[in-house]
């Protein structure tokens, strides 16, 4: 039988939450969830279900017992289980479980394509190589060497780097996607690893809808997962 | 951490529960506490990762979600207890009629997302507001406010006609069910919360008591919601729902149902929607405008705020209405 939620158990509901909140802030946590702009509303928003849980309780210290009939309905004890599941589990950054699920996407075509900087290799995140990729008119990928992070997610016939995107929160996710050719056996899943390569065309008859855009490695090293391991 | 030091510190201290020997309280306390003792055995066991990826949506949710509610909760206290008769009546149309529509477009000046506009639609009910008037600000405010038309704008690029699409059949949704309201209004039982009574308290302690008040009622169902939504996510794969893009009446109604069951931000919604490109225009916009108006976390959320019984003939109504007014206005604008 559900037990209705009394007065002190509901300052100890709310000050865990807001305790929880202020975890995943301080911690830098907040990036696997939210986007980062997100950090001063979650800081205020923390701070306060921390704070004023316990002023309450201190201001109507003196009325405590008249208070019981006014409960507040059995689902509030739900309010432990993301505290309770962050624990538990530790929710890590999305991975290659999303990328392998959703197959890849393309992000929709940014306008005007500025034209490629001169560096060798040049840096790109997943975003911009794709869009290039897909929609660049002159080519300006072809024979260049290009620079791409992200984690390893698997597929069929091979492996791809992987970056997650999101554009409100985690439940929104979804990978893009760079097929790897490269020798040797394929990294573990969600090792995050540095390619350098170059643009493998796809074949002009392709649809480019179901096109997978894919480099030749040269070189693929290993490196430490970034602080924000989402890409926007 | 600290938090669970701080509060089962106080747990100790408070008299409340000193009758039985082990309250809730102290078992909620134990719990938290076995879980933080327990953690790093319990990650090694739940090391899986469909869970890792369900747990991790579970709680994004949630966080992203909190920050509006307790905005939201804010507000609606600031109108149960701190706004005044004179205001309020001057502000609010005498005929019900008349509140519907001032109430659907002044969703437009309320930036918020839908977890907010529960509680602040109760708190306006609470305060005399006409139900019908409240529950069309409830509908229009996360659907049409500006973030969420910028977004639909970047989200559709060179195609404004969207944007359009998506106000004028949100609006519709409100204002429609805010008549319907009024017509069946009546045989619709509606039971809001109470509030904490005034025991002659300051005036900023029942501010922030009946925010807390309020926070507590939604934010359970908000979870609950989150949990579905997560599981759908992690569950049904994206190429079951993209299988059906084909055929178009079919395409509307899974686009509405994947809406309803996966209850992402009305902020974000536009991108998801857009990355559904097999899908015809009308099924993005039935994906856009029953989102915000209902989805499993605000329906939950409802039965928690105004009852299960209102909630179980509120949200069915809601979904029927965006779908046939998504269609409708795709129809003539798409």
């Amino acid at each position: 039988m559900v037990v209705a939620v009394n007065r002190t158990t509901q300052t100890l509901v709310v000050t865990v939450i807001g305790a929880f909140v202020l975890k995943i802030c301080l911690e830098g946590a907040h990036v696997r969830f939210v986007k980062d702009w997100m950090f001063w509303p979650l800081l205020v928003c923390g701070t306060f279900l921390l704070v004023v849980p316990l002023l309450l309780a201190w201001a109507q210290r003196r009325n405590q017992e008249e208070h019981h009939q006014h409960g507040v309905p059995a689902a509030t004890w739900l309010m432990l289980a993301p505290v309770a599941v962050a624990f538990a589990i530790s929710p890590p950054a999305l991975g290659s479980y999303v990328a392998e699920r959703s197959g890849g996407q393309t992000p929709q075509a940014s306008g005007v394509m500025a034209p490629l900087l001169d560096e060798d290799p040049l840096p790109l995140t997943l975003g911009m190589f794709l869009s290039y990729a897909d929609y660049d008119p002159d080519r300006s990928l072809a024979d260049r060497r290009v620079l791409l992070e992200g984690f390893v997610s698997h597929r069929e016939d091979g492996w791809s780097v992987s970056r997650i995107t999101m554009s409100c929160c985690a439940a929104d996710a979804y990978a893009l996607t760079v097929q790897v050719h490269a020798d040797g056996p394929r990294p573990a899943r969600d090792t995050w690893v540095q390619v350098i390569g170059t643009w493998v065309e796809p074949d002009p008859a392709q649809d480019p809808l179901t096109v997978v855009q894919a480099v030749r490695a040269e070189r693929v090293s290993e490196i430490a997962e970034p602080p924000q391991p989402y890409e926007y | 951490m600290d938090g669970t030091e701080t509060s089962s510190g106080r747990s100790t201290a408070a008299p409340a529960t000193r009758r039985r020997l082990l309250g809730q309280t102290e078992l909620v306390a134990i719990i938290l506490m076995g879980t933080l003792l327990s953690q790093r055995w319990l990650i090694d066991l739940l090391d899986f990762r469909p869970l890792q990826a369900w747990s991790t949506m579970f709680v994004a949710i949630v966080v992203q979600a909190l920050p509006f509610l307790v905005g939201g909760v804010l507000l609606a206290s600031f109108i149960s207890v701190l706004l005044s008769e004179r205001v309020l009546a001057a502000v609010v149309p005498k005929r019900s009629g008349l509140a519907v529509p001032v109430a659907g477009l002044s969703g437009m000046a309320l930036p918020g997302c839908e977890c907010a506009s529960v509680p602040i639609s109760g708190s306006l009910i609470r305060r005399g507001v006409p139900p019908a008037a409240a529950l069309t600000f409830l509908l229009s405010a996360p659907a049409i406010n500006p973030i969420v038309l910028v977004s639909t704008a970047v989200a559709f690029p060179g195609q404004p006609e969207m944007v359009l699409a998506r106000f004028v059949a949100s609006l519709s949704v409100a204002l429609v069910m805010g008549w319907l309201w009024l017509t069946l209004g009546g045989k619709v039982p509606m039971r809001l919360p109470k509030l904490p009574p005034d025991a002659g308290q300051p005036k900023l302690v029942r501010f922030l008591g009946s925010a807390q008040h309020d926070f507590l009622h939604a934010g359970g169902f908000l979870v609950l919601g989150a949990m579905i939504a997560a599981s759908i996510n992690v569950l049904v794969p994206r190429q079951v729902v993209d299988s059906v893009a084909e055929s178009f009446w079919l395409g509307i109604l899974v686009m509405a149902l994947f809406a309803f069951l996966i209850a992402i931000c009305s902020e974000a919604d536009a991108f998801v929607a857009a990355s559904m490109s097999s899908f015809s225009p009308t099924a993005q916009l039935a994906f856009m405008v029953v989102g915000p108006a209902i989805d499993v976390k605000l329906a939950a959320m409802q039965s928690g705020t105004f009852g299960r019984a209102f909630a179980v003939r509120f949200a069915p109504l809601t979904f029927a209405v965006a779908v046939i007014s998504a269609v409708l206005v795709g129809w003539w604008l798409l």
